[in-house]
């Protein structure tokens, strides 16, 4: 069948089950748009008011779905303006394939108008990044960019298309969606020595990250903790990958982590690492990290082993496959003294006690928010105070049912996230948690919003400040407050409805619940503006470089 | 730890940018690079680079599973110095103002087993190929008499004996 290359492309992208896109036309995609036009009735597509929205929520449909996340931009600015969500992508490990277009394959290398060598610019923050100079190559390449992304390690893949090749005509011929690669199996003697630990440690703990997300491994990490009776903490790029409900959660370990997670990490005698990294928020102080541990590493990908912590044992592969001979091969065992030492120390969720006129708090809010939504809505945050309270007191019960910027802190992350969100998944609703600071940044895609009428509840945690950053000036600068109290007099309220959106606004503690029930029901997307004192701090605090030992617990 | 320098092997698939994205990742990750040779092999799809990186254990580990990452990457090795024929070729212009001094020269450059390349007026253009420490105690040797330029290509390993880099289980 000969078809050119935008038909092609849309072939090739049916091919791979892709029902939803998200981009931006511009001149050098301009081929690929009229395709978009023809395919309309089999392809979505979600036109957002940047670029940088559309890489956004290609990634938040991929976390919410397990999908990838596919979406498209136009050459020069188009393409550049992708680069923060790919990199976004690629800090947290998701799959999705970029498009970019480009000018003719006979104009690259003039500087014509709105060139750009995206290929060179996005090396360091996809998997892999292909430019198409052959119309032969192009539906190969599609489906390299499909398997890439999702094999191994996930994570995004660029294609840059030259305007002349998605006009070229060649022949197609259809094929079967990308396979992921096969994992080679587990090292047996690597798991064996893994297996020796397990039945004779006395102090374990299980550390696990976002490769349980997206490997699926949930359910095995349940049962091998319940069957050998380990305490488990998890990174925030793991929450949702254990039930918070169950006894052996300890909760967020690192930085913003808790008291009863950090000291078992310094406690433990094996720590059972499953899909995490060591980022420096976990592990601050790489050496004073379960400092008595012998560290047993399950990762997909090997240049995680020995990258921040020293390993005793390294277990490359799939962490389903591990997992399950962990499970089937050893005898359960009681850790009993142990655990009750360590669950011993967690907190009753925190309730503040307030006075009704007062500023809502925003963890009361977030209490509050927990009894308002099922287990199954997407809880999306931007980056900053609102997204670690949202990590430490919102209970996470499902698998990628929290998006959020872990590895790259992208700030203007979120509305973008939500909008993928709730075009892959279709729930009911999802809710936004950003603050004034973030939602500044690319509140643009309201619009977005909209226009496709999308049930997107927004809370804007607004105490008009950068509030992490002023905290860390709080503490580390002596409260010089450079550049955090920008005193803007943006109307939350008033700027959804200049947007066409439904705007609130949330002044006292006693109206908390009542405001939200109004935010999560009816159609379409509303703004809440949560007016919060600028003084609530994140705690407790690990200050960068340090241990549990220097944990701060209360600050003015 | 002890830092030392480590000579990678690395084949990798001959597409265009295969080499930026190894030295982009070499950069990135702050890998230290003391030479690089990239060239053709006996498979015209294939290309080799010779990388030497001074580190330590650990930087040698994450420079094979960090390369190994990368799409292009079909093989890397770490090659024990002692265990390979290194070499690598020098290109150096030296001043040479008198008849006395040039025979000096010719007779140091014979001692090495260099080559004269070609004869300028006042300088010459000699070639030698053999190991680093080789290449270095012939540029001493040229000091005196003045270099006005060199190049060195970098080295270039193989195996001794009978043993190919197709020889190694990945």
């Amino acid at each position: 069948m000969q078809l050119n290359g935008s038909d092609i492309l849309m072939e090739c992208l049916l091919e791979q089950g892709v029902d939803t896109v998200f981009g931006y036309p511009g001149g050098a995609v301009l081929n690929i748009y009229d395709a978009l036009y023809k395919y309309s009735d089999r392809i979505t597509h979600i036109l957002t008011a940047h670029e940088q929205g559309a890489a956004h929520a290609a990634d938040g449909f991929a976390r919410a779905t397990g999908k990838v996340g596919v979406c498209i931009a136009t050459s020069g600015p188009g393409a550049t303006n992708l680069v923060t969500g790919i990199a976004t992508a690629y800090m947290d490990s998701i799959p999705v394939v970029a498009i970019t277009g480009n000018v003719s394959v006979e104009q690259l290398g003039r500087d014509s108008f709105q060139e750009i060598d995206i290929t060179g610019i996005t090396m360091p923050i996809t998997k892999h990044n292909f430019i198409v100079k052959d119309i032969n190559q192009l539906a190969p390449t599609v489906r390299a960019a499909f398997e890439i992304a999702q094999s191994g390690r996930p994570g995004p893949v660029l294609i840059d298309i030259p305007k002349d090749i998605s006009a070229a005509v060649t022949d197609y011929t259809p094929a079967p969606a990308s396979q992921k690669r096969p994992v080679p199996p587990p090292k047996e003697p690597r798991i064996k020595k893994a297996l020796e630990i397990i039945a004779t440690c006395e102090r374990p703990l299980i550390y696990f990250g976002g490769g349980v997300i997206s490997s699926g491994a949930e359910e095995l990490l349940m049962r091998f903790a319940t069957e050998q009776d380990i305490p488990v903490c998890a990174s925030m790029m793991g929450l949702g990958g254990f039930d918070p409900s169950n006894p052996l959660w300890l909760g967020m370990v690192g930085m913003h982590g808790t008291a009863a997670a950090n000291l078992a990490a310094k406690e433990c005698d094996a720590l059972f690492v499953c899909g995490a990294r060591f980022s420096d928020r976990v592990a601050g102080d790489r050496k004073g990290f379960a400092p008595n541990a012998k560290v047993i590493h399950i990762d997909i990908d090997h240049a995680e082993f020995d990258k921040n912590v020293a390993t005793a044992v390294r277990i490359g592969g799939e962490l389903k496959t591990v997992l399950a001979a962990f499970c089937d091969r050893s005898e359960p065992h009681l850790h009993t003294a142990w655990v009750n030492l360590v669950t011993g120390r967690k907190k009753d969720a925190f309730v503040p006690m307030q006075d009704p006129e007062e500023m809502p708090d925003p963890r009361a809010i977030l209490h509050s928010l927990r009894t308002l939504v099922d287990d199954e809505t997407v809880i999306a945050t931007d980056v900053g105070q609102h997204q670690m309270w949202t990590a430490q007191h919102f209970e996470v019960r499902r698998p990628r049912r929290l998006l959020t910027s872990g590895g790259l802190g992208t700030m203007g992350y979120g509305v973008g996230a939500a909008i993928g969100a709730q075009c892959g998944t279709k729930h009911k609703r999802t809710v936004l948690i950003t603050g004034d600071g973030s939602f500044h940044m690319n509140c643009n895609e309201l619009a977005t919003l909209v226009s496709y009428n999308l049930p997107v509840t927004v809370l804007v945690f607004d105490n008009r400040v950068l509030g992490m950053v002023r905290q860390w000036q709080k503490v580390f600068y002596d409260r010089r407050f450079s550049a955090t109290d920008p005193e803007r007099a943006t109307d939350f309220v008033k700027l959804a409805a200049a947007y066409g959106c439904r705007g609130l606004s949330m002044n006292t503690a006693s109206e908390i619940e009542a405001v939200l029930r109004d935010a999560l029901s009816g159609e379409g997307p509303v703004v809440v503006d949560c007016r919060l004192s600028k003084d609530v701090n994140v705690l407790p605090m690990i200050p960068p470089g340090k241990t549990v030992d220097s944990m701060i617990e209360t600050m003015e | 730890m002890n830092t030392k320098k480590q000579v990678f092997s690395v084949l990798a698939e001959n597409n265009p940018g295969v080499l930026l994205r190894v030295t982009g990742l070499f950069s990135r990750r702050g890998f230290n690079i003391d030479s690089l040779v990239a060239c053709n092999t006996e498979n015209p799809a294939v290309s080799r680079i010779t990388v030497v990186v001074t580190g330590d254990e650990g930087v040698f580990t994450q420079v094979i599973r960090q390369l190994f990452k990368l799409e292009e990457i079909i093989k890397v090795e770490m090659l024990a110095l002692d265990e390979c024929t290194a070499s690598e070729m020098l290109l150096v212009k030296v001043a040479t103002d008198d008849a006395k001094e040039r025979t000096a020269l010719l007779k140091l450059v014979q001692s090495y087993g260099g080559r004269v390349l070609d004869i300028g007026e006042a300088t010459v253009t000699l070639e030698l190929t053999g190991e680093s420490g080789e290449v270095d105690a012939f540029i001493t040797g040229l000091e005196p008499f003045g270099i006005r330029e060199m190049a060195r290509s970098g080295i270039t390993v193989l195996q001794r004996g009978d043993t190919t880099i197709h020889d190694y289980m990945i």
